[in-house]
């Protein structure tokens, strides 16, 4: 007898040996089985069946089907068991069987045990509150679930964010870059309110997760804080997409919440007491797309830069349970080279979750996981030491101009590719779930929670090389500490009050607190090329340090009432307390209501229709304004050839209170035969009181930060749906498809009367009647001639009196398409494309080029030497200098072909923001696996359970890309996009092609 | 035993849901007060302290000092921009710095984007040292101080630097190609001349407030150089008779690692962004070499073909940049002479003061004739990189450029949005 076996009885018999006599000597008997899909009758292979007598789950064992779904239980005592069957994709069945006493040795007819199909988990219990959970069938707001687990089986995920992308109704994903570790975007619905940075709250295992992008500026496509999750990790990933559903999530949760579960042994899962799961991926990272001539005349240099980066990860995991308490534990390590040099991560990432019954009435979960990471982040972007744009952005013999001038050494790109920006993190993340049920109805839960991160960045140029403005090589050297705690409490007490209407009332309340401390020590001109410690470098240019510490409460109430199963009705409000609120702000309150109506149960649909409900939601929440945002005025020191002295650092707003987003969803949800479904949700977002920051004018001297008004009011609308079929399913074959369509867009309507907002250099507007970030420019009308019939440099384009919306930086329209098929058994191909349409980015990595100074792109050259302008003492100098192309003639000005080039050439005008802007729809092919299980045929081979699973994957990831943009990457998002500049395309490393393959081992 | 103790606390639960809603109201309220004594508990940043607290005889230095950084700042800032504006640096693509599009923009001075991110930022420092120098003005009368010569001192800070601030959007800052001026605090358009009187007048109070004769002559030093810009000969003579001496220390903005000297950063061993002009090494030191005393220069360099000089006035990322010299001081007075009493040989023997100040470099021969044209020259090498050549040129009526180029830098776009006493969007 195994150790679980001995523990588990010892346990039961301390707890339970008042009331039962636990022997072995009973009578004994069978229950023998098979498990069949009710639709076909074939058999369910991979079924989990649990067994358990009446009122004892404590005494649960269990079963998995083989292909031929039978399984069987012997030396049982004669009693009433409940058993319970769960199967992929199926809904689970639970029913009793009593076992009589079998004294013969006549082997019975197994029975048969019909499990109903349910291909979209609409019997999962999902998270619809901070204390709420229910059945997806009859949530009254729209839920998405992704399950983890299932995926991380047939393919590979380098983050979180690759496991969510094209996956979630309403949830878009924008990569920051190319860059491994760099930070993401998300898009939720249509954006939320104004104010912030449109990002979810994210939750692991009830601890509100830091999800900041941090580092050094190497380019704005920074490390993120959720590269630090290990997918492999992952249970499930539920997202809660607005304030209709998020209204008592707690404070902060206007733009959705992403709740995180990570794997943990069930007691349900009782059959084997424990697995242990080695799995081994390898694979690479290649550049999907080379530059070529029409994007830069230096294209072979960028294309030097970019290389193939390896990438292994080795995880292994155990989980299980014994007796009272389910375990998982696992370490993982993570190698990961980027496509281009100093791009590199490195993560250890080790986790024990433990769930404990003490009690049949209380159960505590607590939750561990300690991530230690390094990531090498390259420079990116128009940063001047930017290994692209010193490459794209210049002409074959000036490369690496910018990041050297005049002193370019011979082996300038090594000299830039020696560049080390760092940053290395220790992550802990710790939480702890007490769950009491004292009496029938009520239960008590109580999250405690904690997220600590310390930070260390380096930022290092070698005294090697002649860098531009860094005198002998320098050293950076950050520090951050971070700190979240999280609590969460609440009672929910559940009564039949009339007949057939049952009521949930809940009451709770939230905590939590975030300190940050840091330093940041700078030091230049080292002593000697050998040593490379800070100390070793003679001069200090830099010596910052700063601590904050935010804290935010609330409490809530809600009621929820059920009908009959049929019909549902919540209501709740919510109060909340936060400290970066201004202290002449009045008391923040939120309300929410929602219901839904299962119309499949009122019996007058046809019965091939399993599920359709209607649901409507309504619900408020906000946006704090940021840390000391309500304090007036803020002085600091600056350091100066004076010494030391004060200035004025930040500029804040005592009355200052959130921002308010109310949004009403209305949803369909339907499903037939179990196998063909859709559910639509559309939806209107109002924000109110939106924060705008507003910068003072330049002459009143206090624009050292701009300030926070409750002035602006935001609009949004969208419909998101996903569609799912499953036309073919038999026992060893299954065909899935699964479609999400989302459209999404929204109007500013006030700023507070200041004139627009412009962000990103100008680029994005926020003003009244706009989309919010819309590229909102003059139009290029035509060009200017010069007197003689020559182009006009000089004097430039005609442009357009007024600006006008010139596109869209946020797609309005995305979706994705998934299928995935099961064929002889136990192979399984699954492909996913995306898109997204209405879509426009700013080139700036083509506007740069086109710059005469930079003269770097072959049309624009050319053009300019049909129109006689290179070497032309008429023109201005900029031009004058630019090289003609050789072989390419001159036009004769005032004919329709000089004219013609002339137009284009106009269009292609660096000084002009709106030749910037171009149309960027695409359709990428996200992710393409193949997998097979071989857990049967080693079965078959071997004979024996010791292997209880082998799988195989291979994988690839951005495999093609349509597009008409003409830049090689459409998903830009600088700075993860935090800051205001949406769709710039700032030489942006593109997203690479990812090859991998995957061993996965259960004993 | 375990049941009937769960049956015990049913009991107690039942009865505490029966005490009714009293008791749940009540237990709402506490958690309510708590939540709010609980946000309301932080610490206060390390790093920052309010506005009230900097209201102490104790932090009167402290203070200054960070009106002495903003200055230092703001005046490397202009002279840059107004070094590129002027004849007096010049941008090229060929030293690799092309690409730096507003540094191209301000040297053509044909168009210049009000919405360059740079410009806005300088436009902003010189926006905070105006706020700050008023600030400390006004402070020093709400503190109670227990010396007076330390209230005199803050006083006289705070007025001084506030002239200098006007007298910087006078000479530097425009509403349109031609008309030089600024703004402050959100107020309407202020012409350089108003401007400069304001500047005046903050000077006669910071005046009221000396604490050693130096300042009295760095005062009227500066003041002679505001009349001069006006034209005002005769009251720029008599301020200068009353200004900075042979012997008397230079006014000098300092700088640091920290915050450095925006000619080294920008122009100079930082980044070739701006060379200075031709003339300094083909015609004036080709002229005079022992002259390299005041025009310092590094090169010749060649890249791409194309050779070019960098500056060494401020050959490291701290060198102070003087502000107010004795030097200037007498060639204000050569040129006055000039102007007012056509005195060559007073004015002359000024000049050659200056020039014998500098070890090695030569008096010029008696019976040079000391002209205006003389003057301006000696003021161009005098004054090299001190933002006085932009001044120079509208004074002397030299502009190098077509007329219809920008003589100041614009007023930036912010200015326009954010100020609602300024006219709306202008496009130039």
């Amino acid at each position: 007898m195994t150790f679980q076996r001995t523990l588990f009885s010892q346990c039961a018999f301390f707890l339970t040996s008042l009331f039962f006599s636990y022997t072995l000597q009973a009578q004994q008997s069978s229950l023998r089985g098979k498990v069949v899909d009710k639709r076909t009758g074939e058999t369910v292979s991979g079924a989990r069946v649990l067994l358990a007598p009446e009122g004892k789950p404590r005494e649960t064992q269990g079963k998995i089907t083989p292909r031929d779904g039978s399984f069987e239980f012997t030396d049982l005592k004669p009693a009433t068991y409940r058993i319970t069957i769960t199967a992929p994709l199926y809904k689970p069945l639970s029913r009793t069987e009593t076992i009589g006493e079998t004294m013969t040795s006549i082997e019975p007819e197994p029975t048969v045990f019909a499990l109903t199909p349910d291909v979209r988990g609409l019997e999962e219990v999902v998270v619809t509150g901070v204390a709420s959970r229910t059945q997806k069938s009859v949530a009254e707001i729209a839920v998405s679930r992704v399950d983890a687990a299932a995926l991380t089986e047939t393919n590979t995920y380098q983050d979180l964010t690759q496991l969510l992308a094209g996956k979630v109704a309403g949830v878009s994903i924008a990569p920051a870059s190319g860059n491994v570790g760099g930070g993401v975007r998300f898009n939720v619905r249509s954006g939320g309110g104004l104010y912030g940075t449109g990002q979810p709250v994210i939750f692991v295992d009830g601890v509100r997760f830091d999800n900041s992008e941090f580092g050094f500026f190497a380019g704005g496509q920074l490390p993120s804080s959720l590269a630090d999750l290990n997918p492999e990790d992952i249970q499930s990933v539920e997202v809660l997409k607005g304030p209709a559903s998020s209204a008592l999530y707690g404070t902060s949760g206007s733009n959705g919440v992403v709740l995180i579960k990570t794997k943990l042994g069930s007691r349900k899962a009782a059959l084997n007491k424990f697995t242990i799961e080695a799995k081994a991926i390898t694979g690479w990272n290649e550049p999907s797309r080379l530059y070529t001539e029409q994007q830069a005349l230096s294209f072979r240099e960028a294309n030097a830069l970019l290389r193939r980066g390896n990438l292994t990860q080795f995880s292994v995991g155990m989980s299980g349970n014994a007796g009272f308490v389910n375990y998982y534990a696992s370490i993982d390590r993570r190698q990961e080279q980027g496509i281009i040099a100093q791009n590199a991560l490195e993560r250890t990432s080790f986790r024990a979750n433990v769930e404990v019954f003490p009690s049949e009435i209380m159960s505590v979960k607590l939750n561990t996981n300690f991530v230690t990471s390094n990531i090498l982040t390259p420079q990116n972007d128009d940063n001047v030491y930017g290994l692209l744009n010193n490459t794209l952005g210049f002409r074959p013999e000036n490369v690496y101009s910018n990041a050297f001038g005049s002193n370019r050494p011979p082996n300038a790109q090594r000299a830039l590719e020696s560049v080390e920006n760092s940053a290395f993190t220790q992550r802990f993340i710790a939480s702890a779930e007490i769950l009491l049920k004292p009496l029938a109805g009520l239960t008590l839960r109580g999250v405690a929670g904690y997220d600590g991160a310390n930070n260390q960045f380096r930022d290092f140029f070698p005294a090697t090389y002649p860098y531009i403005r860094i005198t002998n090589g320098k050293r950076d050297l950050e520090y951050r500490r971070l700190e979240q705690f999280t609590v969460d409490l609440n009672a929910a007490y559940n009564a039949q009050i009339l007949d057939d209407v049952q009521s949930t009332t809940i009451v709770g309340m939230q905590l939590f607190a975030r300190t940050s401390r840091g330093f940041d020590l700078a030091a230049q001109d080292f002593a000697t090329t050998l040593i490379e410690d800070v100390e070793t470098a003679r001069n200090f240019v830099a010596a910052n340090e700063s601590f904050r510490e935010d804290r935010e409460a609330c409490v809530y109430v809600q009621e929820e009432l059920n009908y009959k199963g049929a019909y549902f009705l919540s209501f709740g409000v919510r109060n909340d307390y936060a400290s970066s609120v201004g202290p002449e702000a009045p008391t923040i309150f939120y309300p929410r209501a929602s219901a839904a109506v299962r119309l499949d149960k009122m019996g007058v649909l046809p019965e091939e229709i399993n599920l359709a409900k209607v649901r409507v939601a309504y619900g408020q929440s906000g946006q704090l304004p940021s840390s000391l945002d309500g304090v007036a005025r803020y002085w600091g020191s600056i350091q100066s050839g004076y010494g030391v002295g004060a200035l004025v650092q930040r500029i804040g707003n005592p009355a200052v209170q959130p921002e308010r987003i109310a949004e009403l969803e209305f949803g369909l949800e339907m499903e037939w035969e179990n196998l063909y479904g859709f559910d639509a949700t559309y939806y209107l977002q109002n924000a109110s009181n939106s924060i705008v920051d507003f910068f003072n004018s330049p002459s009143t001297g206090l624009t050292v930060s701009s300030f926070p008004r409750n002035v602006g009011r935001i609009r949004g609308w969208g419909f998101e749906s996903g569609v799912y079929a499953t036309p073919l399913r038999t026992a060893s074959t299954e065909l899935r498809f699964n479609a999400v369509f989302n459209y999404a867009d929204n109007v500013v309507e006030d700023i507070g009367g200041v004139a627009p907002l412009f962000a990103g250099v100008g680029r994005n507007v926020i003003m009244p009647g706009q989309r919010r970030s819309a590229f909102y420019l003059f139009r290029v009308l035509e060009p200017r001639y010069l007197a003689d019939g020559n182009y006009d440099y000089a004097q430039g384009p005609k442009i357009d009196s007024v600006r006008s919306f010139t596109g869209a930086s946020v797609p309005i329209v995305t979706g994705s398409l998934s299928v995935s098929f099961r064929f002889l058994n136990d192979f399984t191909f699954s492909a996913m494309a995306e898109t997204a349409l209405g879509h426009s980015l700013y080139n700036n990595s083509r506007m740069l080029s086109t710059n005469p100074a930079r003269g770097n792109n072959l049309e624009y050259n050319t053009l300019a030497t049909q129109l006689g302008l290179p070497g032309n003492a008429a023109q201005p100098s900029s031009i004058r200098a630019l090289p003609a192309v050789e072989g390419v003639q001159r036009l004769t000005p005032n004919t329709s072909e000089y004219r013609a080039a002339a137009q284009r050439f106009a269009l292609l005008d660096h000084r002009q923001f709106y030749n910037g802007v171009e149309p960027a729809d695409w359709v990428r092919l996200r992710e393409v696996s193949l997998s097979y299980n071989a857990t049967n045929f080693l079965r078959g081979l071997v004979g024996s359970d010791v292997l209880k699973s082998l799988i195989l994957t291979a994988s690839a990831r951005n495999l093609a890309l349509w597009t008409r943009y003409s830049g090689v990457e459409v998903e830009v998002s600088r700075d993860g996009s935090r800051s205001l500049s949406r769709g710039l395309d700032n030489y942006t490393l593109e997203q690479p092609r990812v090859f991998n393959f995957s061993l996965s081992v259960g004993f | 035993m375990l049941h009937i103790l769960f049956a015990n606390i049913s009991s107690v639960w039942k009865t505490i849901i029966r005490g009714g809603t009293d008791i749940f109201v009540c237990v709402l309220c506490l958690i309510c007060a708590s939540c709010s004594g609980f946000v309301q508990d932080i610490r206060r940043p390390i790093d920052l302290i309010t506005d009230d607290a900097l209201n102490t005889e104790s932090q009167a230095d402290f203070l200054i000092r960070g009106v002495q950084a903003q200055f230092s700042e703001s005046y490397s800032d202009a002279a840059l921009y107004a070094g590129g504006l002027s004849d007096e640096l010049f941008f090229d693509s060929r030293t690799g710095a092309g690409g730096l599009v507003v540094y191209e923009e301000v040297d053509n001075a044909l168009t210049i984007d009000r919405s360059n991110t740079t410009l806005i930022t300088a436009q902003n420092r010189l926006g905070r040292y105006r706020f700050h120098a008023d600030d400390i003005a006004q402070r020093a009368e709400k503190i109670s101080f227990t010396l007076d010569s330390s209230h005199r001192r803050m006083a006289f800070q705070g007025f001084f630097h506030g002239a200098v601030a006007r007298y910087f959007y006078a000479a530097y800052v425009g509403i349109n190609k031609q008309q030089g001026g600024g703004v402050i605090d959100n107020g309407a358009f202020i012409p350089s001349s108003a401007m400069n009187d304001s500047a005046l007048a903050k000077l006669t109070l910071a005046s009221q407030n000396m604490t050693s004769a130096y300042e009295t002559r760095l005062v009227s030093t500066f003041a002679a150089r505001i009349h001069l810009m006006e034209g005002r000969f005769a009251a720029a003579q008599q301020a200068a008779q009353n200004g900075l001496r042979k012997g008397d220390a230079s006014f000098q903005a300092l700088f640091n690692l920290v915050s450095s000297n925006q000619l080294w950063l920008n122009a100079g061993l930082g980044r070739n962004v701006y060379l200075p002009a031709r003339r300094f090494d083909t015609l004036y030191l080709r002229q005079d070499p022992l002259d390299t005393v005041r025009i310092k220069l590094r090169g010749p360099t060649t890249r791409s073909g194309f050779t070019f000089y960098t500056q060494t006035k401020y050959a490291a990322q701290d060198s102070p940049m003087p502000f107010l010299t004795w030097q200037e001081n007498e060639l204000m007075l050569a040129e006055c002479e000039l102007r007012l009493a056509d005195n060559a040989a007073s004015a002359l023997t000024r000049i050659n003061t200056v020039r014998t100040s500098y070890t090695g470099l030569r008096a010029l021969p008696a019976g040079t004739a000391a002209t205006l044209d003389l003057i301006y020259t000696e003021r161009d090498k005098e004054l090299f990189l001190t933002g006085m050549r932009i001044i120079d040129q509208r004074r002397f009526n030299r502009w190098h450029l077509r007329p219809d180029t920008w003589r100041y830098m614009p007023i930036v776009q912010p200015e326009i949005n954010n100020n609602p006493n300024l006219p709306p969007l202008v496009r130039d």
